[in-house]
């Protein structure tokens, strides 16, 4: 039976009408209609679907809706506005402003087909916001073992990502 | 309308004698004509409207029925045809894939023979434009400059847009070719897998004189994909839409019973759509559908069937259907199988495959909307949608005409949808058709893994036969395998609905053998290839150990996998290494020294490696044992230098 939920999504309010035990993967995506996490394996263990709830990843394939209540859910769409406040951007410079992650990924040329990037790009946002100077063993340490399972790209996009994480470290040290 | 022809700097290039007029109309165009006999609802091939609109704004839009397949190719072709234009691929932008707004182009692989399409085009287009501009500035086409879209010559210049302001580039594109039908006939069950080729020989770039191709160009897309923006064919919602969860078989050839029960109380929005053994769930709430699909599924009862003979005896039973003779022979058989009997030494080797999935990250999904006027829409990730286009109108019954297939981005699937079967379309239009609504499918990941299509799986049997100074003088290879792919609808088949043929019939049994002892060793390799290339690379390496070293050839890096030859010697060759057998190595758990051989071929590149490895640490240590990775590789040029990066 639906219940009605106020959830926080990337700095806004939003009351959406689901059942408890509904996936967050579903009402982020059905409802609020944000596309950046993705089906994939909906078992936890490919990272497609990834989102930070309170700074730290979850699986939202699997996360139910109800365990998201009271707490920051950030998906892809709302990394720079996080990157903005963090470095006190006024409105103007926000609006132009990218995460340096998502720069990043941009300046790397890290997607292929892309599908498994937006989960990517929230694990290096976490790893980055916990350890801010990563070395390579770091990051190849964190994308398999720190989130709840390893992140998982079929287009083998590792090494751009690794080159990416760093280039979006020396970023975010100026 | 007709006004001025500009043959003239064409004729020297001899490219409109292959049937293609060129003309310029300086009439407002009719819009782009559906050339109703030939190619139902795909734009007309022959109009260069179809392919390529230049803009007053001095704007390209390109359009090809080809798809970006997640490796960069809708960077590639805005390069391909950027280079021929003479302008910034900035400048071009793409409509891939929707059946409404492209020509047929065939299905999206082979990015190399899928660009030539677009290049000739621009080529064309390209010659077209200097007839133009060399009328205009009164300057013969010779005394033309182009650069960046604007045309120099005689100290004035014009930009293409201004070129083509207020008229119309009424080019005709000669084709060739067909649009794709079904055809029982076929292994595939459809033919016109390729679609309309663009024909003739325009003149076109020399690679020495690229500008475009090899330089950095981002692919455009990925700022949409990693700020969230890009509509994925996964994001599409319309009015009223239900999601569809669906219920499976117990097994690929179980028949349907009953369905499950559906508890209303729990699922008061759901209900269970059924025609045949195709089972649904659908509900205006996707998790209500997924949930409630999973407790109909349980309460679901199908016949058994145990018609698949299991993983353990898959080889047995393909080496005991009954081939006949092989679909493929090459070389003199009876040559070789004398060579074999009578060499002083000969080996022999046997290699199984299994089925292989091709798993994308991200599970088939389709949005259908058939409506009661006949009319049907889907929206697909599928690398063929004109293939998948003939596919849905033989299943519904309907006129190709009236169903149009919108194409957007996905998963990488890796070749699996090449003939526009498979996924959930089949599923989508069914379930649309039955409830009359607009109907999303998303399958599992575990329905993906059971139910998708396969590569198939082979076997290969392997012989080679040696003279007294070690020199390979035959190879025998034969290979067994079903058929590439089955293209049929998924849901179709469930449904009992028309779809394309079953290719059982089309399995595949291949003879290869070599002869060519007037060859030098090693060189003779290169023929000697069955499924997939395993007969060379078996051969290629049995040689290398049986005579304890690469020959001088295959060092020097001359062979080639298919016959074309790399071309060229290394001008430094690898040096001699002795070879070791892997096995050597598992009583140590230490690595030793020595080297090894491959060949490779993808597409138009074809690559002849040797690994060379050193070093003694334990392998649990040392993940990449190589150390060199030397290799001949057909000479080439990489497309973009940001595209390299990736996946590096």
């Amino acid at each position: 039976m639906a219940s009605e939920l106020t959830l926080s999504v990337n700095g806004a309010k939003h009351v959406a009408s689901a059942a408890l035990d509904t996936p967050l993967l579903y009402v982020l995506r059905n409802d609020l209609k944000l596309s950046g996490p993705r089906l994939g394996c909906g078992l936890a263990q490919c990272g497609a679907c990834a989102v930070l709830v309170d700074g730290k990843e979850v699986r939202s394939c699997i996360v139910p809706v109800s365990s998201a209540v009271g707490k920051h859910v950030i998906t892809i769409e709302g990394l720079p506005a996080v990157w903005a406040a963090q470095k006190g951007l006024n409105e103007a410079e926000a609006a132009s402003t990218l995460h340096p992650v998502q720069q990043a990924w941009i300046d790397e040329q890290v997607p292929q087909c892309g599908y498994c990037q937006s989960g990517m790009m929230i694990a290096a946002a976490e790893l980055l916001a916990r350890n801010p100077n990563p070395t390579v063993a770091h990051i190849k340490d964190a994308f398999p073992n720190t989130p709840p399972s390893p992140h998982l790209c079929r287009s083998g996009t590792y090494a751009a990502i690794i080159d990416a994480v760093q280039r979006a470290a020396r970023a975010m040290s100026v | 309308m007709t006004s001025k022809m500009v043959t003239p700097a064409l004729t020297r290039r001899g490219f409109v004698n292959i049937g293609g007029a060129l003309f310029v109309s300086l009439a407002i165009p009719p819009g782009l004509r559906v050339k109703a006999a030939e190619s139902p609802t795909s734009l007309d091939p022959a109009m260069l409207a179809s392919w390529l609109e230049i803009r007053s704004d001095n704007t390209i839009l390109m359009r090809t029925g080809r798809t970006e397949t997640g490796t960069g190719m809708s960077a590639f072709y805005a390069q391909t045809a950027a280079e021929e234009l003479n302008v910034r691929p900035e400048a071009i932008a793409l409509i891939l894939g929707d059946t409404d707004k492209t020509p047929d182009g065939g299905y999206s692989a082979g990015f190399l023979f899928g660009a030539t399409n677009i290049r000739k085009v621009a080529a064309y287009t390209y010659q077209a434009l200097l007839g133009l501009a060399a009328a205009k500035l009164g300057v013969p086409a010779s005394g033309l400059t182009v650069t960046d879209g604007v045309v120099s010559g005689g100290g004035t210049s014009i930009s293409y847009g201004q070129l083509v302001q207020g008229q119309h580039l009424d080019l005709k594109i000669p084709v060739s070719g067909k649009p794709v039908t079904i055809d029982p006939s076929q292994d595939t069950g459809v033919a016109g897998l390729d679609g309309f080729v663009v024909t003739g020989d325009p003149p076109m770039k020399a690679m020495s004189q690229y500008t475009v191709i090899g330089t950095s160009y981002p692919v455009p897309g990925i700022p949409g994909k990693v700020t969230g923006k890009t509509q994925w064919s996964c994001d599409v919602t319309l009015p009223g839409m239900l999601y569809a969860a669906m219920v499976r078989p117990a097994t690929l050839g179980s028949a349907l019973i009953s369905a499950g029960a559906l508890d209303k109380k729990r699922f008061p929005t759901a209900e269970v759509v059924k025609k045949g053994n195709l089972v649904a769930v659908v509900s205006p709430n996707g998790w209500e559908a997924v949930s409630a699909a999973r407790s109909v599924a349980a309460g679901t009862k199908w016949t058994s069937w145990s018609g698949l003979p299991g993983s353990e005896n898959l080889t047995k039973t393909l080496r005991e259907y009954q081939w006949g003779e092989p679909g493929e022979s090459k070389g003199n058989a009876a040559d070789v199988i004398a060579a074999l009997a009578s060499a002083p030494k000969t080996i022999s080797a046997t290699y199984e495959q299994p089925y292989v999935r091709h798993a994308p990250l991200g599970p088939y999904v389709a949005v259908a909307d058939v409506r009661g006027d006949g009319s049907v829409t889907v929206w697909t990730h599928s690398a063929h949608s004109q293939a998948l286009r003939a596919q849905i109108a033989n299943t519904l019954g309907t006129p190709e005409e009236k169903v149009v297939v919108r194409w957007l981005e996905h998963a990488g699937q890796y070749g699996r949808t090449t003939f526009g079967g498979d996924g959930a379309e089949g599923d989508a239009v069914i379930l649309s058709q039955l409830t009359g609504k607009p109907v999303r499918v998303q399958w599992t990941l575990q329905e993906d893994l059971a139910w998708s299509t396969v590569s198939p799986a082979w076997v290969a049997d392997l012989k080679a036969a040696f003279d007294a100074n070690g020199r390979l003088i035959a190879v025998h290879s034969a290979s067994f395998s079903p058929h590439m792919f089955d293209a049929r609808l998924l849901g179709a088949i469930l449904a009992g609905m028309p779809c394309t043929t079953s290719k059982t019939h089309g399995w595949v049994a291949t003879e290869w053998p070599l002869r060519q002892d007037s060859e030098p060793a090693g060189t003779g390799l290169r023929k000697a290839e069955s499924w997939r290339g395993i007969g060379n690379r078996w051969a290629a390496r049995q040689y290398y150990a049986h005579a304890g070293t690469a020959p001088a050839e295959l060092r020097a890096g001359i062979v080639d996998q298919r016959g074309g030859g790399i071309g060229g010697r290394r001008r430094n060759p690898i040096p001699h290494r002795p070879y070791h057998r892997p096995a050597a190595d598992r009583h140590t758990q230490r690595h030793r020294e020595g080297g090894g051989m491959g060949t490779a071929a993808l597409s138009a590149r074809r690559r002849a490696p040797y690994r060379d490895s050193a070093g003694d640490r334990p392998r649990r240590e040392h993940h990449r044992p190589q150390q060199r990775l030397l290799g001949g590789h057909r000479r080439g040029r990489s497309y973009s230098r940001d595209g390299r990066r990736a996946g590096d």
